[in-house]
């Protein structure tokens, strides 16, 4: 059957090449803590992996295991969130791609004995031990705010959101909150990218053609700021609010293609769900269920200040 | 002068199938060597060795004195050596010009193609051939016919010394033949070496100097042509006294045709069309290319819908919506291409050979019993495979045929339709199916055959009608011996009335 | 072809079964911990996501021997799960009643692409592009992007048939599976649905009646797409128009590991299954290799190419040349 000796050797291969095995021998074994992003393709949580390798580093016995699907599908991070639980791992953090969808899970490995710790986007409904972001609707708020104060209170706003996430669905309900306070102030759109930072360039593009007069973009997501190009079409008179603040954020907002950005504690993320799961373990169960991270909101004012602490981080703290 | 072509000790098997063993002899330069065997007996394998398509097991093979392993074609192509090939290679996308250039594309820098060029020399050959198509034309709307010359022009497009043709004449009439055989006679004379496969010992006996007969993967005897016979070719070929070919009884059949077709008419391809075949009656079809006798039998089948005309089974005005319907009131067609209408290659020969008979009777589950009546049709037939779990594929040309046949055969039908029943098919094995269509004769079936085998139809039909453009052009019958000749024939499908 | 396995569904159960020891051996864990793998929550895990692939993937099975392709099931698994769940939650039909309504939906879905394919005579691809298409944006439609909370209806610890939810899809999978070999090996159709896509022409010179038989292996198709859209909305609890986006390729995949061939006339329907259960593994395994994250897609695509070539090589040895 030669079919199964090349298949063999595949997997023999696959095996060296994925380095180190699952196979330790003896040593006391390390708590293995599962921490999962709603996808690998959003640039915006490879801190949160490196703040959670970070904080291992430094407690020393934890091992973390990174793991999500490519792109957001709730029913991949469902099948993923299931295979820890059956694997038996000692912690759970995760950033909840759909928290309704994934609570009779959650519930099944807090049942299980594994702790779960949500961060960013959570599941309120669950049996999470606590959530660990930023407060969604204030957040949201804050964008309005921001946003009528740049229109002088009157003009147009479009839009940006993904469909389905908790936490997206909590800062909408917060821009539309404060600019319910503005009258004068009319959103034409709400635009659906699916968390996918390519498809926010094409809708900035054709949303530009459609509405060459609008007053300004609102994101509730990061993802016009990923890369350097999505906002090349807007022109110079539309006003640009977005929440994240990675790179290349902030320097699009000095060449003043952004005027207001939100950040999040992306670092945090990972190294505070993995710090809660420590002491979880440790028997110290978390001070809230839900801790706010608070949000900087990053202009021209402040931006040099923030990159230079946002170098010290990426440094090491 | 050493010899153009030796085989020294060839051996050749496929899995447990010895197609060659041992075989010895040489192809001296400049001359015209045929040959011939029964099906199976290894002929298109050594050719096939020769051109490098296939590697022998043992043995040498020896082009111009010089000791060659060929890996692909390129190699023989490079040695001097074309091949006609039995089955049609081409292209049917591309043009006739691009056909006979395929895989030795005329280039010019940075590898351009040089079409006109191509074009230019592609005319030439045709014109050479006397073949009436342009260089451009695609080839999937020519004749297959054309497409066999095609495959002449192709080879002579690369200047071969060596030149194998194997079953070049299949597809052609005897026009098309006779111009063929000119230029290689042509070719003979600018000192080609010819190497003719065939089983048109007519044929070979016009063209070839010495005749070499394979058996069952041996090597026979090698003979020159002015010293022998067709019946001792036959004989060694064969290796055993064939029954003589059993004179055509008069039958006297009476009363009402099992199979009448009024005026039956499709444009372009053939109209007016009325033939009538008795029960026990064998009736054959013939003309050459276009003349429209597939497409009488493909519409009759029910592959074609008529646009005018009747159509009469056993007395009841039918129109078959497609051959399965005309299979259930037991009226088949053997049809002419094997490869394409005829196997599936997919499938071994037990559902090859019950499929049909199994559609027809509308049966739910396949049944246990069709192995042992598979079986029973591969002894009955002489059809040469491992067993019935074989696949098509391992079968030869002629084999193939005969599984094509047995599989409508078994479903005894009252009409049996046949197309080119004998193409390319070795002599043993012609005799038998001629036997078989004589055996569903005898039972009252009507049977007609479209035919461009025109010493087959002789020798196997009642009578024979002669269609000419889509039209009918007369009748013999063999009860007038005087006008029962291929003359006569030939005068009725060549000549406008 | 009559036997109930061939050699090639044997092969393919060789390789699940050396992909299992493999794993069990690389995910070997230390003294005091359970195996993470070889344990029967585990096994179930497995069943239960690969028969969202395996159910489709028999119908893709049939779909590619009888010589098409069909891109459809992701869309219609959606549309179907959207519909089951829109009845059930929105309008207040009895499950029984939705589930019966989605599965008319899909093959709905399949008697469209039957159409196109047979009686408009469009290739396959651009068929059941179009359908898939249709399918996706009707189920968008439907839910506005929103979705429908099955759980929310049944109760807590349902039990279908006295059965834990989450062995409803295996269960299934397995059983369509050996229907479909029996009518597949043993039926008329079956044959005829290998013959279609050997050898279309001879096919229809033999009496097979072409257009029905590739009207019926897109209708099942499409069938079995909408069973495993109905079992999905169950056991996960939501009707939502974005499931199993991209599935179709995973599916086929499944399907020509499982020895089809994309020429048409050759597969296997238990072979099918087979291939869902070797990706289903090395998607359960490959999150256990820590360091392996970003490994997952190459590993996959490895796998296929390996696994098909070898294919070739096989096929092309066991050919006898004439």
């Amino acid at each position: 059957m030669k079919r199964i000796t090349i298949i063999m050797f595949a997997l023999a291969a696959m095996a060296s090449g994925c380095g180190g095995g699952g196979t330790t021998t003896g040593g006391a074994a390390k708590l293995r803590f599962a921490v999962m992003p709603k996808s690998l393709d959003l640039p915006v949580f490879n801190y949160a992996k490196v703040g959670a390798e970070r904080e291992a580093a430094a407690l020393g016995n934890v091992e973390i295991i990174w793991r999500a699907p490519e792109t957001a599908d709730q029913l991949r991070q469902k099948e993923i969130l299931e295979s820890f639980i059956t694997q038996k791992v000692d912690g759970i953090a995760i950033s909840c791609t759909n928290g309704d969808f994934l609570t009779e899970t959650i519930d099944r490995a807090v049942a299980a004995g594994i702790p779960v710790v949500t961060w960013d986007a959570d599941a309120p409904k669950s049996k999470r031990a606590a959530f660990y972001g930023v407060d969604d609707v204030a957040a949201g708020r804050i964008m309005g705010e921001q946003a009528a104060t740049l229109l002088g209170d009157k003009g147009t706003v479009a839009i940006i959101t993904s469909i389905g996430a908790v936490n997206l669905q909590r800062r909408l309900d917060g821009v539309k909150e404060s600019l319910a306070k503005h009258p004068s102030i009319k959103i034409v759109e709400e635009y659906d990218v699916k968390e996918d930072a390519v498809r926010s360039a094409e809708i900035i593009a054709s949303g530009t053609n459609r509405y060459p007069d609008l007053g300004a973009w609102i994101s509730v997501g990061g993802w016009p700021v990923f890369t350097r190009n999505a906002l090349t079409s807007v022109p110079a008179t539309t006003k640009v609010v977005s929440f994240d603040t990675i790179p290349p954020a902030p320097d699009l907002l000095k060449a003043g293609k952004v005027q207001v950005l939100l950040g999040q504690k992306y670092f945090g993320w990972g190294s505070e769900s993995v710090r809660l799961l420590a002491d979880i373990k440790a028997g110290k169960p978390p001070a809230s269920p839900v801790i706010d991270s608070g949000v900087d909101v990053v202009t021209a004012a402040n931006v040099d200040e923030y990159m230079q602490r946002w170098k010290a981080m990426e440094a090491g703290r | 002068m050493a010899a153009a072509v030796e085989f020294r000790q060839i051996g050749k098997s496929f899995g447990a199938v010895a197609a060659l063993q041992d075989v010895t002899f040489a192809i001296a330069q400049g001359e015209s060597h045929a040959i011939v065997g029964e099906n199976g007996a290894g002929k298109s394998t050594l050719l096939r060795i020769l051109v490098g398509g296939v590697r022998p097991d043992r043995g040498e093979l020896r082009i111009g004195g010089d000791a060659v392993t060929l890996n692909i074609a390129r190699d023989a192509m490079a040695r001097g050596v074309g091949l006609v090939h039995q089955e049609m290679l081409a292209f049917p996308n591309l043009s006739a010009a691009a056909n006979i250039f395929a895989g030795r594309e005329i280039t010019g820098r940075f590898g351009w193609l040089r079409d006109g060029e191509m074009r230019d020399r592609a005319r030439v050959l045709l014109e050479r051939l006397d073949v009436p198509i342009s260089p451009d034309a695609p080839v999937e709307s020519l004749p297959v016919a054309y497409r066999q010359l095609l495959q002449v022009a192709r080879a002579l497009a690369s200047d071969c010394r060596t030149l194998a043709l194997d079953e070049p004449t299949a597809s052609l009439t005897a026009a098309e033949s006779d111009r063929l055989f000119a230029i290689l006679d042509g070719l003979k004379r600018r000192g080609v070496t010819l190497i003719y496969v065939s089983h048109r010992l007519s044929e070979v006996f016009r063209l070839c100097d010495r005749i070499t007969v394979l058996r069952d993967g041996c090597y026979v005897d090698t003979f020159s042509r002015d010293a022998i016979g067709a019946d001792a070719i036959v004989q060694a070929m064969v290796g055993r006294t064939l029954p003589p070919r059993a004179s055509v009884a008069a039958t006297t059949p009476g009363g009402e045709p099992l199979l009448r077709i009024d005026r039956l008419t499709r444009r372009p391809r053939f109209a007016d069309v009325s033939v009538s075949v008795m029960p026990g009656e064998i009736v054959g079809l013939f003309g050459l290319v276009g003349s429209g006798r597939t497409e009488v039998l493909e519409t009759i089948v029910g592959l074609q819908r008529a646009d005018g005309g009747m159509l009469t089974v056993d007395g009841r005005v039918r129109t078959f919506r497609s051959p399965r319907h005309a299979a259930r009131a037991g009226v088949v067609l053997v049809p002419e291409d094997r490869q394409r209408q005829g196997l599936f290659f997919n499938l071994n020969l037990r559902h090859n050979l019950a499929l049909p008979a199994a559609e027809a009777s509308g049966a739910r589950i396949v049944r246990g019993a069709e192995r042992g009546a598979a079986s029973a049709l591969l002894a009955r037939w002489r059809i040469k495979a491992s067993s019935v779990d074989a696949t098509p594929g391992a079968l030869s040309g002629g084999n193939q045929q005969k599984v094509v046949a047995a599989k409508w055969l078994a479903m005894e039908p009252r009409v049996l339709l046949l197309d080119e029943p004998t193409k390319g098919v070795d002599v043993g094995a012609k005799y038998e199916i001629h036997g078989m269509i004589r055996d569903r004769a005898s039972r009252r079936a009507a049977c007609l055959i479209a035919s461009s085998d025109l010493p087959e139809l002789l020798g196997l039909a009642d009578r024979i009608v002669v269609m000419r453009e889509g039209r009918l052009r007369g009748e013999v019958s063999a009860t007038d011996a005087a006008a029962f000749t291929e003359e006569r024939v030939m005068r009725l499908a060549t000549t406008a009335s | 072809m009559t036997r109930w396995w061939e050699g090639r569904e044997l092969s393919t159960v060789a390789i699940l079964a050396i992909e299992i020891a493999f794993f069990a051996w690389y995910l070997w864990p230390p003294a005091n911990r359970t195996h993470p793998f070889v344990n029967a929550a585990n096994a179930v895990l497995i069943l239960k996501y690969s028969s969202i692939y395996g159910i489709a993937a028999i119908g893709a099975a049939m779909v590619i021997i009888a010589g098409g392709i069909d891109l459809s099931p992701g869309a219609v698994i959606a549309l179907s799960g959207v519909v089951t769940g829109g009845l059930f939650v929105g309008s207040g039909w009895s499950l029984t009643a939705s589930a019966l309504a989605g599965f008319l939906t899909g093959a709905g879905c399949g008697l469209v692409t039957a159409a196109l394919v047979v009686a408009v005579g469009l290739p396959p691809f651009i068929a059941t592009l179009g359908v898939m298409g249709i399918a996706r944006g009707a189920g968008f439609i439907i839910t506005e992007g929103r979705y429908f909370d099955v759980s929310s209806r049944l109760p807590a610890d349902w039990r279908p048939l006295g059965l834990p939810i989450d062995w409803t899809s295996p269960l299934l999978m397995i059983g369509l599976a050996f229907v479909f070999q029996t009518l597949m090996i043993r039926m008329q159709w079956g044959r005829a649905v290998f013959a279609v896509g050997g050898n279309e022409t001879a096919a229809r010179y033999s009496g097979v009646r072409v257009g029905l038989v590739k009207a019926s292996v897109y209708l099942a198709a499409a069938m079995l797409a909408a069973v495993s859209g109905i079992a999905l909305t169950i056991v996960q609890g939501q009707g939502k128009a974005d499931l199993a986006m991209g599935y179709e390729l995973d599916i086929i995949a499944s399907a020509v590991v499982g020895g089809a061939s994309l020429a048409g006339g050759r597969g296997s329907v238990v072979g099918a299954v087979l291939g869902a259960l070797i990706f289903g593994v090395l998607r359960n395994a490959l999150p256990q290799i820590p360091g392996a994250t970003f490994y997952d897609r190459l590993i996959v695509g490895l796998v296929v190419i390996v696994i098909v070539v070898m294919d070739q090589v096989l096929q092309r040895r066991k050919r006898v040349d004439s």
